[in-house]
């Protein structure tokens, strides 16, 4: 993907105009605030398309493929390995295409354009009493279709699956700008595909040949948890299940294809919920009673470990939040149970209780029964993650290797190995997220803005891989692969499953224009970081001091990317952004 | 937003990328809520960095017209209460009026808050002799510039609150907080009065009596900019000593300290809470204290920013983007509720902003409390 030359941007740039209704942006700062997500990564795109139509995405691709040059689909931006930056042109789909089209309510789905956000979504189908399950933390900003793009999961992950378990069908772009839909087909319907010509039939036949050539190559090497994103989806062929396109294309991250519209599968909203805050003196005494909590039927058990807890306690927010803690423990677990009447959720909450002190474990625990209290101690837990970005200093919490998964019964034994990793690298890590199916979130104390800090992580990083592939776990679980693990996919599948999925690629993608870099033939972990050895600010005499934030710098980078200010149901941040989506004050949309 | 700041400091941008009138349309549509401070999980302070574009901005570009008009708002009303009545019919004449919205890119639809007869400070000096006897020390009231010139029943109310519970009530010589100037990036003159402030203020705070005041915006910028405005400690001393009304009753309140008898009546609230006030201390001591009036029943609505912030409604290109702020939940929630209803707001801005949105007259806390008062 070399650069375009002045003229040919010119010729790209015209014909983009000409055609899209939407909004065509090429000037300086509409790229800049395309160049990041909330990941470590930052990438000046080429230029900016924001789709008002199905049809004007397409031109775009189109436009894009007849000028050889990369585009790459982008919803909230709120990914956290750099699948949303890239040189290429970004596809805006979070701004215009947020409609949901159809509800059926008897036989739930609905049929959604991909920059629908999460909770929007939801919100609607409430009085219904459905919801789209796999419930993300940024699900307040998160568009499906980027949850799509890496197959997120959630909190509930072990009674509801990933985005993968929801989705029924997608009408999506092929790199020629050929609208195709995919969903499960029958053998003949198969078959039919497999004769079809063009790039779609090359999809179907590439799969199917790769499938069937490395059957038992895939059996061996994808990791046998619930909990596993990365690389390409070939095992999802080889389980005997029926043949279901979408399957590939949910997780691809864009390389493959790019979504215009999706049918999705709603499911109940549990009638009644309860939590139960269990108190621990350590982290590894919270993972290591784990399995014994999930002997109970929970709908989900999630960690919060103590860097958490004090940077919430410094927010002016969240601090509010806070009063379900008791005393300073050095970790929590939250358990949450669904049921359909209260006295059957107390019984479970006596139940835990009982169990767990019975056996000496937990040092506290508090009860979360009313709506309200449940929904504090969410609000907290979700918050974690910006939180932990939001810590002062240069020394940052930051996401590279914070997506991996081992199975749960292993998870104490895999995170003391791990900690021992970040250990020996002179520094620590902050911890947090969804026990229940082994995948910590983990997050090293690096400052990426000194070269000896950047080597350290891409050293923590390798280890990691290596320990994770002795546990049978996985590198992501549910944020993808993007720039930060997709290097890792050749060393972690191996050579033969590496060259498949660039074949697959391959086939897909000929001229390679959607989202390069991605899951194959990925640049090295540490470049294009946002920080880096480089990076210098420089220096602005202000009218403010800025000692409270450690200099107007440090106070303009606390932005980490995380997209909170898109969030547009609760709250008072953004006032200008809630009414017009095009004109936020903050970061997100010019 | 921040991003773009970001890339103008870290070469990315040109550095006079910082003072360009793309960054001023950005930033334009900031209306320095605060937010961000409180809810974006790093806390950027938005607000803040744009009082520091806008300082930069007027410096290249220099400051507009009504940049100064609405800096130097405290000037203003002095005029308008000297002449008042007169004033006030001029004000919102035709003529005036089309003078505003054309010249200083007012919007005609807004009307300018009335300049009052007799200031709050006349008042309170004409009280003097006929104070009730304080029990328990002094308390300085911040008499804010809205209440001193534009609502002085606020200040009125506030001081019976605060004899009912036993203080002396002081009014201090002091300038206006700067509020007005920050917002509109004149740092420089902004600096002068927080200067002087501190300098007048900080002999009650040594003294550990405290300072209260009725206007979010105006009392919090002690609290929140002063120490940011001024190299001095006892910016910081100051800070710790300034209250927010509620603040301050529910702070006694819970050292059993409190001691005012209100009349019973069933009172049905609804709380607006102001952004400022929202991101820096929260709403719940607003709430507290309502709920200490036997029978009341308080609700709060999660209504956001109402959409004005201070002068931001009032300027012409912006005023259908703060309607419709306003429109989105702050509107229908005061509109739903019947007479019976009390609205209840700190904020002047929030209150002219449910005026003009709803037609409804939104009282200040303090004075449902002065009403309410055995």
């Amino acid at each position: 993907m070399a650069d375009q030359s002045t003229a040919d941007m010119q010729d790209l740039i015209h014909d983009l105009k000409q055609r899209i209704a939407g909004e065509v942006r090429f000037d300086p700062m509409s790229k800049v605030l395309y160049s990041t997500d909330a990941s470590i990564y930052e990438i000046e795109p080429l230029g900016v398309v924001i789709p008002r139509t199905p049809e004007d995405a397409i031109a775009a691709v189109e436009i894009c493929g007849r000028h050889g040059v990369p585009i790459l689909p982008r919803g909230a931006g709120t990914a956290l390995a750099g699948q949303a930056v890239g040189r290429a042109v970004q596809l805006d789909m979070s701004k215009y295409l947020n409609r949901i089209l159809e509800v059926n309510v008897e036989e739930r789905w609905a049929r959604i354009q991909p920059g629908v956000v999460l909770d929007e979504l939801n919100a609607e189908l409430r009085p219904h009493g459905l919801w789209f399950a796999p419930d993300v933390s940024p699900s307040n900003r998160a568009t499906i279709g980027g949850m799509m793009g890496n197959n997120s999961s959630g909190a509930r992950s072990i009674i509801y699956g990933k985005t993968i378990d929801h989705v029924l069908e997608m009408r999506v772009m092929l790199a020629d700008a050929q609208v195709i839909t995919a969903r499960v087909l029958s053998d003949a319907e198969l078959e039919a595909k497999l004769r079809t010509p063009g790039l779609e039939g090359d999809l179907y036949r590439v799969i199917q040949r790769l499938a069937t050539t490395h059957r038992e190559e895939i059996r061996k090497r994808y990791p046998k948890i619930m909990r596993r994103v990365g690389g390409y989806a070939l095992d999802e062929f080889v389980n005997g299940k029926p043949f279901d396109l979408v399957k590939m294309l949910v997780a691809s991250e864009g390389p493959l294809a790019t979504t215009l519209e999706a049918t999705i599968n709603l499911v109940p909203r549990p009638r009644l919920t309860a939590l139960m805050v269990v108190h621990y003196r350590t982290m590894f005494e919270a993972l290591e009673s784990t399995m014994e909590i999930l002997s109970t039927g929970p709908a989900a058990v999630e960690l919060m470990d103590k860097y958490v807890m004090d940077l919430t306690r410094a927010s002016l927010e969240y601090a509010r939040q806070m009063s379900f803690v008791q005393g300073d423990p050095g970790s929590l677990l939250i358990v949450e149970y669904h049921g359909t009447s209260r006295e059957e959720l107390v019984a479970k909450l006596d139940r835990l209780e009982t169990h767990l002190r019975r056996q000496g474990i937990g040092i506290a625990f508090t009860r979360a029964v009313t709506p309200e209290e449940q929904e504090r101690i969410w609000k907290v837990r979700k918050a974690g993650l910006g939180l932990l970005l939001g810590m002062p200093g240069d020394r940052k919490p930051i996401a590279g290797i914070e997506d991996t998964a081992v199975p749960p019964e292993r998870l104490a034994e895999y995170i003391r190995r791990f900690d021992q990793i970040v250990r020996s690298h002179g520094t620590e890590a902050a911890y947090y997220a969804h026990a229940s199916v082994g995948c910590l979130h983990i997050r090293p104390l690096i400052d990426l803005k000194q070269v000896p800090e950047v080597e350290k992580l891409r050293s923590i990083a390798e280890q990691v891989c290596d320990l994770v592939m002795e546990f049978g776990g996985a590198m992501s679980a549910e944020h993808g692969d993007g720039l930060a693990r997709s290097c890792w996919n050749e060393k972690f599948f191996g050579p033969t499953l590496y060259q498949a999925f660039k074949e697959l690629k391959a086939a897909a993608d000929p001229k390679t224009i959607m989202n390069p870099g991605k899951i194959v033939d990925a640049p090295p972990m540490m470049e294009n970081l946002r920080f880096g050895g480089t990076y210098r600010a420089r220096p602005v005499k202000t009218f403010f001091t800025y000692a409270r934030e450690g200099g107007f710098d440090r106070a303009i980078e606390m932005c980490n990317g995380a997209a909170v200010c898109k969030k547009k149901l609760e709250g008072t941040m953004c006032p200008s952004y809630m009414v017009t989506p095009s004109t936020a004050a903050c970061r997100p949309t010019p | 937003m921040p991003l773009l700041h970001g890339h103008a400091i870290n070469g990315r941008l040109p550095a006079d990328a910082l003072t360009s009138p793309r960054m001023y349309e950005v930033m334009d549509l900031c209306l320095e809520c605060k937010g961000c401070k409180a809810e974006c999980p790093s806390n950027v302070d938005m607000a803040k960095l744009k009082y520091e574009f806008l300082a930069h901005y007027h410096a290249r570009h220099g400051t507009p017209l009504r940049a100064r008009l609405f800096g130097n708002i405290e000037r203003l009303n002095r005029l308008g209460c000297a002449f008042a009545p007169l004033s006030n019919w001029v004000a919102n004449s035709a003529p005036a009026r089309w003078v505003f919205d054309r010249i200083l890119g007012i919007h005609r639809n807004r009307q300018l808050p009335p300049f009052a007869s007799q200031t709050f400070d006349r008042w309170f000096a004409s009280q003097n002799g006929r104070r009730a006897t304080a029990t328990r020390g002094p308390v300085v009231l911040f008499n804010d510039c809205y209440m001193t010139y534009n609502y002085p029943e606020i200040g009125k109310a506030a001081v019976k609150v605060l004899e009912a519970a036993g203080f002396e009530v002081i009014l201090p010589e002091k300038k206006c907080c700067g509020r007005p100037m920050i917002s509109k990036g004149l740092i420089h003159e902004a600096k002068v009065n927080a200067a002087d402030n501190v300098d007048r203020l900080s002999t009650y705070a040594a003294k550990g009596v405290p300072i209260v005041g009725c206007e979010p915006s105006c009392i919090l910028t002690f609290r929140d900019e002063y120490p940011d405005l001024l190299d001095d400690p006892r910016a910081g001393d100051l800070a710790k000593q300034t209250f927010m009304i509620e603040e301050f009753l529910v702070g006694l309140y819970e050292r059993g300290a409190l001691n005012l008898a209100f009349s019973n009546g069933a009172r049905s609230l609804l709380l607006h809470g102001h952004c400022h006030q929202k991101a820096l201390i929260g709403t719940s001591p607003s709430l507290q204290v309502l709920r200490m009036l036997p029978g009341a029943k308080v609700e709060e609505v999660d209504s956001g920013c109402c959409g004005m912030a201070g002068s931001f409604g009032y300027e012409k290109e912006h005023y259908d983007l703060s309607l419709a702020i306003g429109g989105r939940r702050l509107f229908p929630a005061v509109k739903a509720k019947g007479p019976e209803c009390e609205v209840v707001a700190a904020g002047v801005s929030c209150r002219q902003q449910i005026a003009h949105g709803t037609g409804r007259r939104a009282r200040h806390l303090v004075e449902v409390l002065a009403d309410a008062l055995a």
